[in-house]
């Protein structure tokens, strides 16, 4: 008995002790751990560029919280999609602290933009574990990581206002009951971010590392923060709603003309910049100063097209070419994306945008209006589209019209665009006033693909020297310089091939740089939706965010020789219809946070929501 | 691990100190609740766990879609323990003592099965360490007896029906409500899409893509013998179903079908006296086959598709098929046009016993060593075809009529499962003391399919003692040392112990004389733990079931890429971190307590049992940090839930002359709380979900419909009247109360508006006649104490929005068009008609919850006894459907979201033994 028991025992210990390698291994296929990533600079380099991947796309499609759409849907530049997308949903009922279509509130995600600071603050941390880089190299990429930092805050700032401050990547068991900063508070915090960074980032990368934070980046991340805080949204004695005790979080409850001093100063440091790394407004016409470019199309297609042009400071580089992204889906409207057409089947742009081009001439172009007594003729259509500025034609595919932007190129042309691309049908004229169709509107869109031909992927442009020659304008402005203001303003206007500007009426001045940013930044980013909210505009309610959006409707003559995509000569007459209401709530001009985040308790909620 | 070898150590070293002069006795402890393989028989199914229904007290079965392939029953033992896994069948299933999974005993056959047994309470599963805290159904398999060569051959055919197909309203009824939708969407200005609603296309979809009965077959036969040395049972089965879609089976067209071949042989033999071999093969083919087109997607469109789109063919001859871009797949179409796939899967388990008598070494020890080899694939081939989509003449997408070719030939899954095990056992009887000890080492290695959670493996170290002094007190101890790779060393390893006890009082001799046959007390107290976990569910790129969390993981997989380069971009590869590690996570922990009562006097008997299953340690993502902690990926081990109940089983047999009758009846209660789940901090405490019962449904308080009334002239809310934060609202959206009273409704406002989704009442009885060579037997299951959310079947609930269809439901719709006649203020039971997506109204609120009780009459069956050894017999399933559910929205409560029916099934068979 006693032998089988020491038997026995010796049998299982024996069998235990070989269990503890049987159960030893995760078996976890080719995935590895942290301490493995910041052992080799090659692992270390891909962490940092998922920083970059992440961080950077904030605004864009696929980087929003919404799974569908851009901005512009929900700021009156496109048509606003299907009803499955989150634009959809906005424009009928306004943003909503539960979220919509994959956001957490509102438009934003905002659960992911401290998912990235924390990728972030772990590379900060952990990249001195690395052997095989040397502590310049380590340095440079702290400077990145806290530069990507101040990235998100940056647009943190101009979505949420005050938000907490982060300043390292967390334990669980760390205090996490900090509630959120004030504007001003939020303005020092990412200042410092971009002064600690500049002091580690280099002027300029080679040629291989283009596309990485750069000292130039920083400062255009502080400036852009600096123009955010020193427009009217927060720089008021007021909120634009009362939020109690609590205002600081939203407003810095004084209006202090000194704050575009500081957003002047912070844009000229970014001019000193590019002038010392080559950094410069496209403009190859070789006009005079305060003249008209005469490459103005080609000159402003490159600047906000070709990869790494001089006017670039900082691009996305996500240049997938697989066409499943949603940058590329909800972009490229050519019929070289074709894997999923109904990203952008919806998305035509809207008379409400379309009225902020000039002629090319510089004057005033003339569209036809809702509530014409009678529809406009196919021709007057065809002049229009001939006499409009250069920009618009690289922005939009214009009804029945080719693609100025890939020119010869079948599939940019109309007769390549087989779903149409504009608002038109045959024998429809007995439907006006009324719309033919909510979805198209008068073309769409062809930004950023100048010569891409098939190429179907795009650098979106995050910070173009033209910011801040249109940043400096407004400050200037502002400021009381209208000399300054005007010099900065015509840079960026006669390079788009437009006599200069001499309004030196500060109302009036102000009205044209905000055109003139609405035009240049079409769908770039989220500079629409938040510049319109930010310099609090009248009539935010009423066809820019809110109110009714437009888009014109083509009847096309009903002859048997007219074959789908209608050519612009078979269009018999035109004119405007709303498409469709927007939903606009004062509550909008910031993003709502997560109702989940605010029950925590620990942050409060944006006033109206 | 020292430490848990010490406490093994001492746990053995009790074991055989006990096992000293001790022997065996079968006198149980625990809750076990059995049927056996006969009793599954009675259900017609070829999904062996919809057999299980009505079969077991305290297993509450759901039988659900009856669509061949997807049939799988849902089940519960006693409630919803745990919202770890926080869905359905998470009991863990063991066949002749080595786990298999879900796949594999959906396909056995109940002629291979002696009997099933659910266990229930912590004595029952003592020894299944992290397998056993929701419980186990463990399956023995049917074996030889000595004796002469018996066969019994079986014959049944049937015929299948839907129990219910809600079908939706007809062109002229959906044209008229819609023109009251399209009417309040234009600011109630009435403004008809149809001005003769019913003259158009009106076409049953259901009746295009579906025949009207399905059959069933089933032939078995069973060998069973064998000599004193050589026993054997060898049983072969075949099952042929046909489902309910229209196409034929030909080589270009089939229908939805399921055909089995199973083949098992249970042999035991004994060699050289010592020696006891147990030889198991278990093994099938399965075929499935359909149309080309998900069944999923077919029923999904039957549901969204209205009557009025087009006809079937778009010309006079029937050979053009209708279709457009908003509704592109004519039903039809899917079903005839599009060719057909089909899968054929095929299992094998092979288990090998053999065990040593050692009497001549100790009377009454043995070992044995037992190995279990699973392994199963399953292979998908498919010919496809296409047809252009035709509407007014014109093709309406790009898809083109095609020829069938052969296509898609390829794996559709693989799995193996090594189990093995080595058991060191003593049985001793001597004085009245009775003992059986075990001592026992298991392990076992799954692989199957999956990222992160392909590869289980475990093992558990376990041991009884059984003492049984009398037959009248009755003590057991048993544990479970269970090892699991996917936690870190230090949680890898945890220790699992049980006591119970049982007193058989019919035995005392102070009994005797009362005329009561058995009366025995149980009483269980033990611990039981579980390592699946739902958590890691919302780590869409890491979702590992709960494994592996201790490794701070990166991956590149999931997020893209970054490129930098001013030339050509040159591709950068990026790593993400997935979560937040823990060394700490380890499995939830069930702690149990059991007492019950078995009587039987006469022909009557009684069980009854009371429970409390404490839950703790359920793996949880953390809610209750803030987001800038940097997301909230951090899981630990904090939940807690707290389930207690009770079961009672009472039946009673007897004969009144020739009539001979038996009556059963069984109830089961099963309440649970959720104590602790980290949950997003609420508002108010009315909208959590913490403190009640798991998948309560919480929502908003719908409180009638707005009228007309509520709104000024310019169409904003009259003051007074709180804001709706889901968008404007007009005449006829629903109204909520605002329950914080703030003055805006919002999520803030939510709370319990119904029961849970986990039923907590659970119904059997039945009864059985039997009269000269006539037999009749009924059975009756229901579940009570559950709610269901009609939302959550969107198509045939929420009428036109994204081009959806519109239901009998619609038509209790608000309206008011008076000069059109059309009021429909005061009996509105649905919110006013809209074509466009509506937050406020189609979101979940107490408008939309709903009783889900049910009762059903599961089985009626008529047999006659020809002769000994010959009955014939005649049954219906399914027969009657006694619900709220059912009666009012004409929706099955076991298949709320509608898509392929449940069944209604007429047999008739024969059974024959000689």
């Amino acid at each position: 008995m006693k032998k089988i028991f020491i038997i026995l025992s010796a049998a299982i210990l024996a069998l235990t002790a070989s269990c503890s390698y049987f159960l030893e291994k995760p078996d976890t296929t080719g995935t590895v751990d942290q301490a493995a990533i910041f052992t080799t600079a090659k692992n270390a380099k891909a962490s940092l560029m998922s920083c970059y991947r992440d961080v950077l796309r904030h605004g864009w499609p696929g980087g929003i919280g919404i799974g569908h759409c851009t901005l512009g849907a929900i700021s009156g530049e496109v048509g606003r999609g299907y009803n499955w997308h989150g634009s959809y949903n906005i424009v009928q009922q306004g943003l909503s602290v539960t979220g919509t279509d994959g956001s957490d509130a509102g438009a934003d995600n905002y659960g992911n933009n401290w998912a990235f600071i924390r990728e972030c603050y772990i590379v900060y941390e952990n990249i001195d574990n690395v052997a095989d880089l040397s502590p310049e190299d380590k340095d440079k990429i702290k400077g990145e990581a806290l530069a990507l930092i101040a990235y998100r805050y940056m647009g943190m700032f101009y979505r949420y206002g005050g938000v907490p401050k982060v300043t390292k990547a967390f334990e669980s068991s760390d205090d996490l009951s900090a509630g959120r900063m004030t504007i001003e508070e939020m303005v020092a915090f990412i200042s410092g971010l971009c002064d600690d960074a500049y002091k580690l980032l280099p002027e300029k990368w080679d040629a291989a590392n283009t596309g990485r934070m750069t000292k130039g980046a920083v400062l255009a991340i502080k400036a852009r923060t600096l123009q955010f805080a020193a427009r009217p949204l927060f720089n008021s004695a007021t909120p634009y709603l009362d939020n109690g005790e609590n205002n600081a979080l939203i407003s810095w409850g004084n209006a202090d003309k000194e704050r575009w001093k500081a957003a002047i100063d912070a844009n000229e440091a970014v001019l000193d910049w590019a002038a010392a790394n080559g950094v410069a407004l496209v403009n190859t016409g070789g006009a005079a100063v305060g003249m008209p470019n005469p490459n103005a199309f080609d000159d402003y297609a490159t600047a906000t097209s070709v990869p790494s042009n001089s006017e670039i400071i900082l691009a996305y580089k996500f240049d997938d070419t697989g066409g499943w992204d949603a940058l590329v889906n909800f972009m490229n409207c050519s019929n070289y994306q074709g894997n999923n057409r109904y990203d952008t089947n919806c998305s035509g742009v809207l008379t409400n945008h379309l009225e902020n081009y000039w002629a090319a001439d510089g004057t005033e172009m003339s569209w036809p209006k809702v509530g014409d007594a009678a529809p406009r003729n196919g021709s007057d259509w065809i002049a229009n589209v001939a006499k409009i500025e250069p920009r618009a034609l690289a922005d939009i595919k214009f009804g029945g019209h080719d693609s100025k932007n890939n020119p010869g190129d079948y599939y940019w042309q109309n007769i390549g665009w087989n779903r149409g691309g504009y608002a038109a049908d045959k024998g429809k004229g007995d439907v006006f006033p009324n719309a033919i169709d909510s979805d198209k509107g008068c073309g769409e869109r062809t930004k950023f693909f100048y010569k891409a031909g098939s190429r179907t992927w795009f650098e979106p442009p995050l910070f173009r020297l033209a910011e801040t020659y249109l940043y400096l304008a407004e400050a200037y402005n502002e400021y009381g310089n209208t000399d300054k203001a005007l010099e900065n303003l015509n840079k960026v206007h006669n390079r788009a091939g437009l006599p200069k500007i001499t309004e030196t009426d500060q109302a009036k001045l102000r009205a044209i740089i905000q055109r003139e940013c609405a035009v240049e930044f079409f769908q770039e980013g989220g500079h629409r939706y938040y510049d319109a909210k930010h310099w609090k505009l009248d009539n935010i309610d009423n066809g820019i965010c809110g109110g009714p959006m437009r888009m014109l409707q083509f009847n096309i003559k009903n002859d048997d020789a007219a074959t789908w995509p209608y050519a612009a000569a078979w269009i018999d007459t035109y004119w405007d219809a709303v498409a469709y209401n927007a939903f606009w709530s004062d509550a909008m001009f910031l993003e709502p946070f997560p109702q989940s985040e605010v029950n925590k308790g620990t942050i409060t909620q944006n006033p109206g929501y | 691990m020292i430490h848990s070898k010490v406490r093994y150590m001492l746990a053995a070293g009790a074991l055989l100190f006990l096992a000293l002069g001790l022997r065996a006795q079968d006198y149980g402890t625990g809750a076990i609740s059995t049927a056996s393989g006969e009793t599954l028989y009675k259900t017609e199914n070829s999904n062996l766990s919809n057999t299980f229904v009505g079969a077991f007290n305290g297993m509450n079965v759901y039988q659900g879609t009856g669509e061949l392939g997807n049939d799988t029953a849902k089940w519960l033992i006693r409630g919803m323990g745990s919202y770890g896994v926080g869905s359905w069948n998470t009991a863990k299933i063991f066949v002749d003592g080595f786990e298999v999974n879900a796949e594999y005993m959906r396909a056995m056959t109940p002629s291979e099965i002696e009997k099933v047994e659910i266990l229930k309470d912590a004595a029952a599963l003592a020894i299944y360490g992290e397998r056993g805290a929701n419980g186990v159904i463990r399956i023995t398999t049917r074996r030889g007896e000595e004796g002469a060569p018996k066969i019994q051959a079986r014959l049944r055919f049937g015929l299948q029906t839907p129990s219910s197909l809600n079908k939706p309203l007809g062109a002229a009824d959906y044209e008229t409500l819609y023109n009251q939708a399209v009417s309040n969407d234009n600011g109630m200005e009435w403004s008809p899409v149809y001005a003769n609603p019913g003259s158009g296309a009106n076409v049953d979809w259901y009746d295009e893509a579906m025949r009207s009965t399905g059959t069933f077959s089933d032939a078995d036969v069973i060998i069973r013998g064998g000599s004193k040395d050589a026993r054997y049972n060898i049983n072969l089965d075949y099952l042929g179903n046909q489902g309910l879609l229209g196409a034929k089976n030909t080589d270009q067209t089939k229908n939805l079908g399921y055909n089995r071949f199973n083949v098992r042989a249970n042999l035991d033999f004994n060699v050289l006296k010592i020696f006891e071999v147990r030889f198991d093969m278990g093994g099938r083919i399965e075929q499935l086959h359909r149309p080309n087109y998900a069944i999923s997607s077919l029923f999904a469109d039957l549901q969204k598709y209205p009557s009025n789109i087009y006809n079937v063919f778009d010309d006079a001859d029937g050979v053009n098929l209708s279709g457009t871009a908003v509704y592109p797949n004519n039903p039809y179409g899917s079903v005839n046009s599009l060719g057909w796939y089909s899968y054929k899967g095929r299992s094998l388990q092979t288990n090998l016993a053999v065990r040593e008598r050692l009497d001549m070494i100790t009377p009454g020890l043995y070992l044995e060593e037992a190995v279990s080899l699973y392994s199963y694939t399953l292979s998908t081939y498919s010919k496809t075809k296409d047809y252009a989509r035709w509407h007014n003449g014109a093709n309406t997408t790009t898809n083109q009529t095609t020829t069938i070719t052969a296509s898609g030939y390829g794996s559709g899954g693989m799995q193996d499962w090594k189990q093995g095990r080595f058991t060191a056992g003593y049985d001793y009887s001597e004085g009245g003391h009775n003992v059986s000890a075990t001592l026992n080492f298991g392990v076992s290695a799954y692989k199957g399919d999956g990222y992160f959670s392909y590869k289980y493996n475990t093992a558990n170290i376990y041991g009884t003692v059984h003492y049984d002094y009398a037959h009248k007190y009755i003590a057991e101890f048993a544990f479970s040392e269970f090892g699991n790779d996917a936690y870190a060393k230090g949680h890898r390893w945890a220790f699992y112990p049980t006591v119970s006890g049982a007193w058989v009082l019919s035995n005392e001799d102070f009994m005797k004389g009362s005329g009561i046959d058995w009366l025995k007390l149980r009483l269980s107290a033990g611990m039981s733990g579980y390592s699946d976990s739902g958590a890691t569910s919302v780590l869409s790129n890491y979702s590992s079931n709960g494994r592996y969390l201790f490794k701070d993981y990166y991956t590149y997989s999931y997020i893209g890429s970054f490129y930098t380069g001013a030339g050509t971009p040159s591709w950068q590869s990026s790593l993400v971190p997935m979560f937040t590690p823990s060394d700490d996570i380890h499995a939830e922990k069930s702690r149990k307590l059991n007492i019950g009562v078995d009587f039987r006097m006469g022909g009557l008997s009684v069980t009854a049992d009371a429970f409390l299953d404490k839950r703790s340690d359920i793996l949880t993502l953390d809610n209750s940090l803030m987001g800038y902690y940097g997301k909230q990926y951090v899981f630990s081990n904090i939940g807690r839930m707290t389930n207690s109940g009770f079961e009672l089983e009472v039946a009673y047999s007897g004969k009144a002359g020739d009539l001979g009758y038996n009556v059963h009846g069984a109830v089961s209660y099963a309440h649970n709380t959720v104590d602790y789940m980290a949950e997003v901090t609420p508002a108010h405490s009315y909208n959590a979900q913490t403190g009640r019962p798991y998948g309560t449904y919480i929502g908003l308080v719908a409180d009638g419909f707005y009228d007309v009334a509520d709104f000024d002239n310019s169409g904003n809310l009259v003051s007074g009247l709180p804001t709706p934060a889901f968008g404007s609202v007009q005449p006829g959206d629903v109204k909520y109360q605002d329950l914080d009273k703030n003055g805006v409704v919002d999520q803030n406002d939510v709370t319990r508006i119904g029961r849970s989704w986990v039923p907590e009442w659970g119904f059997v009885f039945g009864g059985e006649l039997t009269y000269g060579k006539f037999d009749l037997q009924c059975l009756f299951q229901g579940v009570a104490g559950v709610s269901v959310n009609l939302l959550s079947n969107w198509n045939q609930t929420v009428a036109f929005v994204d081009n959806g269809n519109a239901y009998e439901i619609a038509k209790g719709a608000w309206a008011y068009y008076p000069t059109q006649g059309i009021d429909n203020r005061t009996n509105a039971t649905y919110p006013r008609l809209t074509t466009q997506s509506n937050e406020n109204n189609y979101r979940t609120s107490s408008l939309w919850i709903k009783d889900g009780s049910f009762l059903k009459l599961r089985n009626l069956e008529l047999g006659y006894t020809v002769k000994e050894g010959f009955r014939c017999f005649v049954n219906g399933q399914n027969l009657l459907t006694f619900s709220p559910l059912l009666a009012k929205y004409n929706l099955d409560p076991e298949n709320v979201s509608g898509l392929y029916p449940a069944l209604r099934t007429f047999n008739a068979g024969v059974t024959i033994t000689f």
